[in-house]
């Protein structure tokens, strides 16, 4: 197991390397001189553009430009943004990046278990009316197009039902008198939130100990006791409608997300259990005389997920392209409407900031879905 | 039938035999094709569409006048307001600057399927190429392409092609040939030499190579035929990437093409009509539709033709 | 003669397929007494696993059974509702099966995989079923202390003898193995065969050992069933079936192996393959292979005919009746 870590660590910094490499020759093979986009740009004083030019190495040839882009990445100088003159491209990153992380597990989460949930559905029925609706309506959400479906949704559940706001992180009238800003506000959230994870996963492992009629239970318990752990600290807080107005403004978002993504985890859920179904130890459970209920769940879902967990990879790029694109769609300020803002502004040093960071972000997605994958699998766990 | 068959197949050239046999393998697979639903839809839904792009200059020849019908030119001056409403004369109405939103619809269609094709050719032949190469030869070239296919993999596609459309000005053919780069060294690549790798071990290479066959003979020959039915298979999912792709891109105006299904919601948020989708449906759901449409039908035909290529999917 | 613990009657049974119905099994009829093991022997794709299937009802969806009884305790497992099928399995009846490497699920312990079993039949629950797994394991042959390991960390051996364990965990009162040594290495093989024979006696359960291997069954069996393209051609016990053979194909099939008593014969091949069971041959299903077919073979279904009591075997021309 630690030799497989270690392995997928040194894999992921090489990866990085790799790809903060390419988008240096991205910056440096587009038409037109990037010293000269830097320093024309109108929203930069002279001054300000002479020191610019010496901090990125502007003047110096390919190689040591080479050296000092890396050099200033691992040191957290991206440079300063134009549109943000003065701000630095790394502070706005810091801001909008928790956003972004908390909109794509969450969505990713529930997405994941709502596909496998339902593709073990299919793999059970199959060829049935409801394989077929189903198949359908997924693939149709899957390839939908992803800016479209989410102006319906907006259209659907803001305008027309006026259950959500239209999008954006606040409302702007609550927190005209707010104690604190809204990324304290935030920040206590994601504490809280990874604090619920932590207590879920420990009553998890507990009840797990328990005796057969408990610890079939230990899935709901764990969720129960995650929520608590989530909602008491915010109970007596005077800033509790402030995270409520958050978490409404979330909504939306996170359910456009999971609408677009879950079809790829429940397709691959049904075709690995088709798979799985064929192996000798399904018969063997069967055999045993296990009922049908145990066979699947425990017998052909529990070693499907590994197929699954593996093509994870493929759809974390997707979700995270689908995350960029709704959260421009909702105005949501992460990184994605970062990015795509910087672009039409053509904010070059934070355009490439933002890209780095998606970049990084799906990047530890992928090694977190390798990690749980190691564990999943005894086969890795034990070596 | 093999004793009698087998005496007659030396008389024909290789070449028949040959086409002989794939056209008999097209036949089989056909059969296993339109066995199943949702995979024939699909294939209806592109027909469709293939028909719209077709009879679009048709139309423009004969029944419609191009000072008007125009889809990027026209303009309607008898109409007052614009976007108009549908009707006898605009079908799918007007688009705020005046022009025929179903002349635009189906115009769009031959961008689009441009586009897919196009990027999907790039993409197999890469993929199947460096399949092939990395399978065939392992060592370096191995280790150097499923790297790259790693990094490509993992990294989010349209944020690429975002940072890229910032960087460098695309127009239709250079975003044609992005994405089929781009995805012709990723994931197809990876598909493609495992399957590859399977073949290498079949005792008809050892054969050809104990006869003398050089390595491009071995791959061109005995490889490339058998990766075909999966490269097939990628391109249609490279299809469906492509489409989905320009249309985000056109979508955020990030891209310098003069009409397709992103550019006719594009124009309508440009001018302010996006969020009265109620009021001003055809200005949206046509276009949002056709780029969902076609985008879920190469998919299923995709994933139809997964289920024949892949038996380990099949029900029989 | 006691009464038998298992008696199978007219079992037919077809799998469906694209290109029609393939018979697997066709009009297959015996009976198992306590203690005994029963060898069914036959070719590959002759329908001796797919008997072993069908008695467990253990078939994916495009098999059909098309009639006959299997009959235990006076209870006809083939009209059970599958619920109550699912008590007999394992309980009952449990199987060896012919994929070792695979019949263990790779992601839970090779302990828990048994203890489930008898959980699930109620034969033990918490520690107690960990001791019996421990008990088990030591009559098969494995270290108690494997049993919190995981396939993956098991040799071949080992998991065959797991999965052993794992069979007679609940007790069953009949054991099917299904050629359960092919994937192993002739030494282990045998080792493992003679600790299976040793506990089939001290458990005293009827087994029925399917193999394609005639020398292996000279070697465990009591009685002898041969199966030929979906059907049973002669059954008798073991001397009967090698120093007496009726059928024609129990003959070739003998000639086709080296003598257990080392006697020198020349070996003779089968010619012709198996037929295709989606259109099975007229008459008797070997004719086309025999070399003593004639017109009768082919046009009509030979009946059994008892040669012995408890032989019977179904030919037109049986060895010894050249005349005929």
């Amino acid at each position: 197991m630690t030799r497989y870590v270690l392995r997928r660590l040194v894999q992921i910094v090489i990866t990085f390397f790799l790809f903060q490499t390419l988008t240096f020759f991205l910056l440096y093979a587009q038409p037109g001189d990037i010293a000269n986009q830097y320093l024309l740009n109108p929203n930069l004083p002279p001054d300000a553009a002479e020191r610019l030019r010496q901090e990125l190495g502007l003047d110096k040839p390919p190689h040591l430009q080479y050296i000092q882009y890396m050099k200033n990445f691992l040191t957290g100088n991206l440079g300063v943004s134009f549109t943000n003159y003065p701000r630095p491209v790394i502070d706005i990153i810091k801001e909008r990046l928790p956003r972004t992380l908390v909109l794509f597990f969450t969505a990713t989460i529930i997405s994941f278990y709502v596909g496998f949930a339902l593709g073990k559905v299919l793999a059970w029925r199959r060829g049935g009316l409801f394989e077929y609706g189903v198949t359908v309506v997924g693939v149709t959400l899957y390839t939908v197009f992803t800016p479209w479906f989410a102006l319906m949704m907006i259209w659907l559940f803001a305008y027309k039902l006026n259950l959500f706001p239209t999008g954006k992180f606040v409302t702007p009238t609550l927190w005209q008198n707010a104690p604190v800003d809204a990324n304290t506000v935030f920040g206590r959230m994601i504490y809280t939130g990874i604090l619920g994870s932590v207590v879920a996963f420990v009553v998890y492992l507990l009840v797990r100990r328990l005796p057969p009629p408990t610890r079939n239970m230990s899935g709901i318990l764990a969720v129960l006791a995650g929520l608590l752990g989530m909602v008491i600290p915010w109970v007596q807080s005077p800033l509790a409608r402030y995270a409520v107005d958050i978490l409404w403004h979330m909504v939306l978002p996170i359910l456009t997300l999971t609408l677009i993504s879950f079809a790829g985890t429940m397709l691959l859920t049904r075709n690995s259990l088709l798979e799985t179904m064929r192996e000798d130890f399904i018969l063997a459970a069967r055999a045993k005389g296990l009922p049908e209920k145990v066979v699947r769940d425990k017998h052909a879902a529990r070693t499907a997920l590994l197929p699954v967990v593996t093509s994870l990879v493929f759809s974390l790029a997707f979700a995270i392209d689908g995350g960029v694109i709704t959260e421009t769609m909702f105005s949501w300020p992460g990184m994605g409407l970062t990015l795509l803002n910087a672009v039409v502004q053509e904010d070059i040093p934070l355009a490439m900031g933002a890209f780095s960071f998606t970049g990084i972000l799906a990047l530890l997605a992928h090694l977190a879905a390798d990690l749980l994958y190691a564990y999943l699998d005894p086969r890795i766990r034990y070596s | 039938m093999s004793d009698a068959s087998s005496v007659t197949v030396i008389h024909r050239p290789l070449w028949r035999v040959r086409l002989e046999l794939f056209w008999k393998s097209v036949r089989a697979n056909w059969a296993l094709f339109v066995e199943n639903p949702i995979g024939v839809i699909g294939l209806a839904i592109i027909l469709f569409f293939a028909l719209m792009a077709v009879l679009h200059p048709i139309l423009m020849k004969t029944v419609w006048d191009p000072t008007v019908y125009d889809p990027i030119t026209g303009y309607d001056f008898e109409i007052l307001r614009h976007p108009a409403p549908p009707s006898a004369r605009h079908l799918l109405g007007t688009d705020p600057l005046g022009r025929d939103v179903l002349s635009q619809l189906m115009y769009s269609t031959q961008t689009e399927f441009i586009l897919g094709v196009v990027a999907a050719l790039i993409t197999v032949t890469i993929g199947t190429l460096i399949g092939a190469l990395s399978a065939y030869y392992g060592g370096v070239i191995d280790t150097l392409f499923m790297r790259l296919a790693d990094l490509v993999i993992m990294l989010p596609f349209i944020s690429i092609l975002i940072v890229l459309s910032a960087l460098f000005k695309l127009n239709m053919l250079k975003l044609a040939l992005v994405i089929g780069i781009l995805s012709g060294f990723g994931g197809v690549t990876v598909i493609i030499k495992s399957q590859a790798l399977s073949i290498k071990v079949k005792p008809y290479i050892e054969a050809a190579r104990v006869a003398g066959g050089g390595d491009w003979h071995i791959i061109v020959v005995h490889f490339i035929p058998n990766l075909l039915p999966l490269s097939f298979l990628y391109m249609m999912f490279t299809v469906t990437s492509a489409i989905f792709s320009e249309a985000v891109l056109s979508f955020f105006g990030l891209i310098n093409i003069r009409m397709s299904w992103g550019i006719m919601i594009h124009t309508t948020q440009t001018a302010g009509y996006l969020l009265n989708v109620g009021q001003y449906w055809w200005l949206v759901i046509p276009a949002g539709l056709a780029i969902t449409l076609l985008c879920s039908a190469f998919y299923l035909v995709g994933r139809a033709l997964d289920e024949v290529v892949n038996p380990r999917l099949r029900r029989r | 003669m006691r009464e038998p613990v298992l008696s199978v009657e007219h079992l037919t049974m077809h799998y469906s397929t694209r290109k029609g119905d393939v018979h697997a099994v066709d009009d297959v009829s015996f009976e198992l007494y306590p203690g005994e093991v029963l060898g069914v022997v036959g070719e590959s794709g002759s329908g001796k696993s797919s008997v072993a299937f069908t008695l467990m009802r253990l078939l994916p969806e495009n098999a059909h059974i098309k009639g006959g009884h299997v009959w235990m305790n006076g209870v006809d497992l083939l009209t059970l509702p599958e619920d109550e099928m699912r008590r007999y399995r394992w309980k009952r009846i449990a199987m060896i099966f012919q994929a070792a490497m695979n019949t263990l699920n790779p992601v839970y312990k090779v302990g828990d995989q048994i203890i489930e079993a008898m959980e699930t039949h109620g034969v033990a629950y918490g520690e107690a079923a960990r001791k019996r797994v421990a008990e088990l394991f030591e009559m098969v042959g494995l270290d108690p202390a494997l049993m919190d390991r995981y396939p993956h960390e098991y040799s071949g051996g080992m998991r065959q003898r797991a999965i052993i364990a794992m069979a007679l965990s609940c007790d069953p009162d009949v054991l099917i193995a299904d050629e359960p040594t092919t994937a192993l290495d002739v030494i282990v093989q045998h080792r493992i065969l003679k600790n299976l024979l040793q506990l089939q006696k001290r458990l005293d359960m009827a087994m029925i050992y399917i193999t394609h291997d005639i020398a292996v069954v000279a070697e465990v069996s009591t009685r002898i069933a041969v199966m030929y393209a979906g059907r049973l051609v002669e059954i008798g016990s073991t001397e009967d079936i090698f120093l007496r053979p009726k059928h024609r194909y129990t003959e070739a099939l003998l000639q086709a192996f080296p003598s257990i008593h080392g006697e020198k014969k020349t070996l003779l091949t089968i010619p012709g393959e198996l037929p295709n069971l989606l259109n099975p041959p007229t008459g008797c299903r070997f004719h086309p292979r025999c070399a003593f077919a004639t017109e009768i073979c082919k046009e009509r279904e030979p009946e059994y005919r008892t040669f012995n009591p408890g032989h019977l075997a179904a030919c037109w021309h049986p060895v010894g009746e050249e005349n005929a």
